[in-house]
């Protein structure tokens, strides 16, 4: 009975935690710096000439990596790389969806920091997917 | 800056997670481990040992006895009863955070926790 009691409980703590952790994201989605980062985003994909030297820069990317693994150096290639990338970060809305990306991940750590200074226990930190390191 | 109405819907999110039975036997388990000098000392130990152990197995000088001391310091550390609680309310509580993970990625389209966590230390 008691056990009863007590998972019914949990299960009812459990929707509010639930309830409330959506309710926070709706606020973040609702904040200028996620819109921001949204309407970047949409705009960078939208670009064909932002996604077409994107695509171009990956490319020079992966070429220069393979040359790399076969233990070989293409000046070139590297060249061509630092050229896109140059030209990749300049281009106006790629910029945009840096800035935009960059501000939201501070802005998630921050409001990650706040959490964990009100539980005394790192939320994100206990809560991310485990992986590889690096 | 946290925006305001962000910060209103963080404290409800706290007091909500605050008052549940998983996170309040994590803190009491994460304080039992604080509290417990002779785990800590017997934590510590362990930890000594295994970067002992490691340099040990580089080196090329490791022996049977070190392993048999090896594993006798680990099973005493994982089976020590203030340790057991703690796991135990640690995977209650992940569970929750998890969970609660998971409503506010599927909402943001991206995972939460993985872009909010400090940078991993390698």
């Amino acid at each position: 009975m008691q056990h009863a009691k007590q998972t019914q409980a949990d299960s009812a703590t459990g929707r509010a935690a639930l309830q409330a952790a959506q309710a926070l994201a709706r606020k973040v989605a609702e904040s200028g710096i996620y819109k921001e980062f949204e309407e970047a985003s949409t705009a960078f994909r939208g670009d064909a000439a932002a996604q077409k030297l994107y695509r171009a820069y990956q490319s020079a990317q992966q070429e220069g990596r393979m040359m790399q693994s076969w233990g070989s150096r293409n000046k070139g290639i590297e060249e061509r790389v630092q050229r896109l990338e140059k030209e990749l970060i300049s281009h106006p809305t790629y910029e945009r969806s840096i800035a935009a990306q960059e501000d939201l991940l501070v802005a998630l750590k921050e409001l990650n920091d706040y959490l964990t200074a009100k539980l005394g226990f790192d939320f994100a930190d206990m809560t991310k997917p485990a992986g590889g390191c690096c | 800056m946290i925006e305001i109405t962000v910060q209103e819907s963080a404290d409800e999110f706290v007091r909500v997670l605050a008052a549940s039975a998983a996170v309040r036997a994590f803190q009491e388990a994460k304080a039992s481990v604080a509290r417990d000098e002779e785990f800590l000392a017997l934590s510590s130990q362990q930890a000594r040992m295994a970067a002992q152990f490691r340099s040990k197995q580089f080196d090329g000088t490791l022996t049977q006895e070190d392993i048999s001391k090896q594993r006798m310091l680990y099973k005493q550390v994982t089976t020590h009863p203030t340790n057991v609680r703690y796991v135990a309310a640690r995977d209650e509580v992940l569970e929750l955070l998890q969970s609660c993970n998971e409503a506010m990625s599927s909402l943001l389209g991206f995972d939460f926790a993985s872009n909010a966590a400090p940078a991993a230390a390698c």
